[in-house]
């Protein structure tokens, strides 16, 4: 199965008078590694809490899994603010919050490492697993779920080996080093059971090292969770390592997207890093 | 899997704990003197207890910074009296309304006699809890929506209005008015009486422990279930916790409502202790002496809760009575002591406390952790000296 997993449809995100994503059309097809790139404040950020909901976009929809999920469009004050295209196209409004988009399927990390930091290595995965149980509250409460309960332990054990922080899962969160808190914070994201893994710059502050552990550790958790993972990074190195392909994003609008090599060679897209010559 | 054995053990020694601390409550009852100020203390500590705990569940551990208990304890107060009161004296308490609006009582509908006490007090217990949640359900919807201290005035302005609301003369009938409802069993009714009508057993101190330690169990329960991790986690970082699939709505709401029922459940057992309801006595100032409990005992631990809730209890009306009172050694009066002096001193211990135990006596810690680190520390120092040896 190679069709799309995700699909931003004419997004359009518009605070006030700003325009932060303008109209994005962006395709992430089953099993691929997809990044966003762009440079500081192209909007990519502002794409990612549009996909997962933590944002409404102004105009515009996304599909998950050939579903519409989101949709929206301008309303009240912004009708007449409204500056971007396919106007009046959307009649609907859609507007899950990010606890449903997750259980759709769709997980993510952030950009600011956000684990629950008073708790263990362990409790934090151990939490994330809550929005798939099926136990109600008294079943819980009384114990009645105890098979369930040890089944949920069990994964978490499995899930911390799998991502190598067995040894220090009675750990509190916070004291883990940078690198290991962001391992896991994905641990914790594949415990809701994602299809699509959504990951915020995973590599914000990390040393070229850490970086390429990252890289080997995407790479692998991809093909042993059969996932699909979409990703903001600056890091290009990463980037163009991982990738199977890219998207450019420059002042909120789309302006390249293809194969890492592609890219790499892409004219708008070096006169978006590097900037153009004023005699040019 | 070890260690799920090692919780495995220390749930049955927490259980072993409570059972012998309600067995000697109950020995201690029958072998002092029923007047000691003891009693009174434990009797009101315990429904205090239950209370801070229901309170902590909200503010400590699903982090809702909620003012509201003594509202909700008002209602779970009212419900219980109004359902238990015998019908035969209805009449004489709702004397200014000619008689009350609701004509059964719950212990005869269960048949009256000893079994009918029990199952109709619990059951009035239970339904004061159901009243009180599904309050906390209803205006949870519009209130849940705002952060910290908004919330909190929000809740606070709700138990100030359901005050007034139930001293409405309007509702006479059914309240009756800002008049106090009484006559209802109480925590006396328990204790065993002969043929004669003498007291041979006393369980008016075993009984509410019990009802308490029942309660506060089934929070604790809950509080290491996976809702209670997930309200752990609405605590720490709800932006988190909603990505990972938590419905911050329902969580809280759900937060809300058990809270609020277990407040129920104080409140009608306060008006047991109380041996009457009346509304006036769930004042805001009742809401900060439970906040206040929770914040000595530690916010997010229920054990200290308990803790401290006996502790305030104890030091706000017994052991520093003498305070109140005018005393002379020989002919040398004694400065300061006179009325009112017991809630200076005690104001600056409470002070101290929180200078000191900047946390609360336990922090976020259980008495089981406490335990088991001094444990741990008492056993290494044990293999030091033998290691020194």
């Amino acid at each position: 199965m190679s069709g799309n997993i995700l699909q931003l449809e004419n997004i359009t995100m518009q605070f006030g008078g700003v325009i932060a994503v303008n109209n994005m059309n962006l395709e992430v097809r089953e099993g691929e590694i997809v990044s966003l790139i762009g440079p500081n404040g192209a909007g990519k950020t502002t794409a990612f809490n549009v996909i997962t909901g933590v944002y409404q976009p102004t105009n515009g929809a996304v599909w998950y899994r050939g579903e519409k999920i989101v949709e929206n469009y301008p309303q009240g004050k912004m009708k007449k603010l409204y500056k971007g295209e396919h106007a009046g196209e959307y009649t609907h409004v859609l507007a899950p919050t990010p606890d449903r988009i997750t259980r759709m399927g769709m997980a993510r990390t952030f950009q600011n490492i956000r684990l629950w930091k008073d708790q263990t290595v362990f409790n934090n995965v151990l939490t994330a697993m809550h929005c798939r149980s099926t136990s109600n509250l008294f079943s819980a409460t009384f114990r009645l779920n105890r098979k369930e309960e040890e089944a949920q332990r069990q994964r978490v054990s499995q899930l911390l080996a799998e991502v190598g922080l067995s040894n220090v899962a009675g750990e509190k969160a916070n004291s883990l080093p940078y690198g290991k808190q962001r391992r896991l914070e994905i641990a914790r994201a594949l415990a809701t059971d994602p299809q699509l893994l959504l990951l915020d710059e995973p590599a914000a502050g990390m040393n070229p090292q850490e970086t390429d552990e990252l890289t080997a550790f995407i790479g692998e958790i991809r093909s042993k969770f059969g996932l699909t993972v979409f990703l903001i990074e600056h890091h290009m190195d990463l980037v163009m390592d991982i990738s199977d392909r890219i998207y450019v994003l420059d002042f909120g609008k789309l302006i390249a997207d293809g194969t890492p090599a592609e890219i790499q060679n892409n004219q708008r897209v070096i006169d978006a890093y590097l900037g153009v010559a004023e005699d040019a | 899997m070890l260690q799920e054995k090692k919780s495995k053990r220390g749930t049955w020694i927490a259980l072993g704990c409570v059972a012998a601390l309600l067995i000697l409550v109950m020995v201690l009852e029958n072998t002092m003197q029923p007047t000691s100020m003891l009693f009174t203390v434990l009797k009101k500590g315990a429904v205090y207890a239950l209370v801070a705990a229901s309170l902590n569940l909200l503010n400590g551990f699903t982090g809702l910074f909620s003012l509201g208990q003594a509202g909700f304890m008002l209602l779970g107060a009212y419900t219980y009296a109004i359902l238990t009161i015998p019908s035969a004296d209805r009449e004489s308490v709702y004397y200014l309304y000619g008689g009350s609006a609701v004509n059964f009582s719950l212990p005869e509908l269960f048949g009256g006699g000893t079994l009918g006490l029990i199952l109709g007090v619990l059951a009035a217990l239970i339904l004061a809890g159901c009243v009180a949640a599904v309050v906390a359900w209803l205006i949870g919807l519009p209130v849940l929506r705002l952060k910290s201290d908004y919330l909190a005035i929000a809740t606070l302005g709700f138990a100030e209005i359901i005050r007034a609301i139930f001293q409405w003369d309007a509702l006479g009938p059914v309240t009756n008015g800002a008049n106090a409802l009484k006559n209802f069993p109480t925590f006396s009714s328990f204790n065993i009486e002969n043929a004669n009508g003498e007291v041979v057993f006393r369980l008016s101190t075993f009984v509410p422990f019990l009802l308490a330690a029942v309660c506060i169990g089934i929070m604790v329960l809950l509080i290491n279930s996976t809702y209670g991790r997930a309200f752990k986690a609405i605590r720490e970082d709800e932006v988190a916790a909603e990505a990972m699939g938590i419905s911050l709505a329902k969580h809280k709401r759900m937060a809300f409502c058990i809270s609020s029922f277990f407040a129920g459940v104080g409140g009608g057992m306060f008006a047991m202790f109380a041996n009457q309801a009346q509304a006036k006595t769930f004042t805001t100032s009742m809401t900060y002496e439970i906040l206040l409990i929770v914040v000595i005992g530690g916010i997010g631990s229920i054990s200290g809760s308990c803790i401290a809730s006996f502790l305030y209890v104890a030091a706000s009306e017994w052991w520093l009575r003498f305070l109140d009172t005018e005393t002379y050694i020989g002919a040398f009066k004694v400065p300061f002591l006179r009325t009112g002096f017991r809630m200076v001193v005690f104001s600056i211990i409470i002070m101290v406390v929180v200078l000191f135990f900047r946390r609360g006596l336990m922090g976020d810690r259980e008495l089981g952790d406490v335990a088991r680190s001094l444990g741990r520390r008492l056993s290494g120092k044990g293999k030091k000296k033998e290691a020194v040896k």
